[in-house]
């Protein structure tokens, strides 16, 4: 397990540095084709002397994340301790992995529309270029402050450890947070700024929802597979349970409250509008945020 | 007895691990079945334990039940 840990982290280590330059190349790339549409200058032909180099360096980014993805999940096995930084990193990791197919998508249409003038796609693709930049600088980061841990610890043997748990929980919270910061922006541009279509409506919903809630899907899958062979009962030990059950009771509260004071709300201003189409995914972002700060809240509260 | 006195559970826990070649909490909940946070918060007195693990650390301490853990008045 310690060595595979090694060879992992070493070879996820140099993939990173290597995307690093990789992105450096692409977002050099992009910049020059935005400039070229810009000067209406030969764009087909930077894009045809560019593609291939590029498709390369985006399948490297491809298996970097994969591998890092690998390495994540033998970290948290190996080191039994919760780390915000592994959590965040395995969040933006996914997103981060299926940005690399929307880049492609939104690439694809820009080679389409550039000739009616300069595509708002750019925007979106510059945006998901720094969370790829994120992704990649924090996890570099990450494997050089646990490179000597790696040697060090996993002397101490841990039975029944908690910290699948607790970093569920913090996946569970960026996944809500972000998820209903996100379907609100979204939101409030196509009803104030940006008029779209409804079945537009409906897509940008559903892919945004879907996005910020996948992280949070693997890890729930991947606890359940660590636990299938673990009777029911055993699943979580007693403190859990009670961390879970109080959690519960104020999700339940509090998300009937502030539910409750938006349609009370409602019947005077039209304030929520923006709420029609996503009261959905707004009400499940919510109860997953609220969830799972209540169980962290009680779990570190213990720790203090 | 008790009535309208307020009083919680307390424990001698940390003692416990210390008479006992000075286990970690770590080691007592792999032998209990529970997370080091568990043992943690038992010995912090911000979790009562259930009856069921209160008796498994009394028999792996070797102990009567109320040597361990007794009420205290708040």
């Amino acid at each position: 397990m310690k060595r595979i840990l090694r060879i992992s982290n070493i070879t996820t280590l140099v993939l990173c540095f290597i995307s690093i330059a990789g992105l450096i190349f692409v977002n050099i790339f992009f910049v020059m084709l935005r400039a070229a549409i810009i000067d209406i200058k030969d764009v087909e032909g930077l894009m045809n002397s560019y593609s291939i180099p590029v498709a390369v360096t985006y399948m490297v980014f491809a298996f970097s994340h994969l591998l890092a993805m690998f390495t994540l999940i033998l970290q948290l096995n190996f080191f039994k301790r919760d780390n915000f930084l592994r959590s965040f990193l395995f969040f933006t990791g996914i997103i981060s992995f299926l940005m690399l197919f929307g880049d492609w998508a939104l690439t694809s249409d820009i080679s389409k529309e550039y000739v009616f003038g300069l595509p708002d796609e750019f925007i979106i693709l510059f945006l998901s270029q720094a969370l790829h930049f994120i992704f990649f600088i924090f996890m570099f980061t990450l494997l050089i402050s646990s490179r000597r841990s790696a040697y060090g610890e996993g002397g101490e043997e841990v039975l029944k450890d908690d910290s699948i748990f607790i970093n569920a929980q913090y996946i569970g919270i960026l996944s809500g947070v972000s998820g209903l910061v996100l379907i609100i922006i979204f939101s409030l541009l196509y009803s104030n700024v940006y008029p779209i279509p409804s079945w537009a409506v409906d897509a940008g919903v559903i892919a945004i929802s879907l996005i910020s809630v996948v992280p949070y899907v693997m890890i729930v899958l991947y606890w359940l597979i660590v636990k299938i062979r673990e009777r029911t009962g055993e699943w979580y030990d007693e403190k859990q349970y009670q961390d879970i059950s109080r959690a519960s009771l104020i999700t339940l509260v509090t998300s009937v409250i502030i539910t409750a004071g938006i349609f009370i709300t409602r019947l005077f201003i039209d304030v929520f509008d923006f709420l029609n189409e996503i009261w959905f995914p707004f009400y499940a972002f919510l109860v997953l945020m609220l969830f799972s700060s209540c169980i962290l809240c009680f779990n570190k509260r213990v720790q203090d | 007895m008790l009535k309208g006195k307020k009083i919680r559970l307390n424990n001698n826990l940390r003692k416990c691990r210390f008479e006992h070649n000075e286990i970690t909490q770590q080691e007592l909940a792999n032998a209990v079945g529970v997370t080091r946070l568990t043992i943690h918060s038992i010995e912090k007195g911000k979790f009562n334990p259930s009856v069921m693990l209160a008796l498994k650390i009394a028999i792996f301490f070797k102990k009567p039940v109320d040597e361990i853990f007794y009420l205290d008045e708040d």
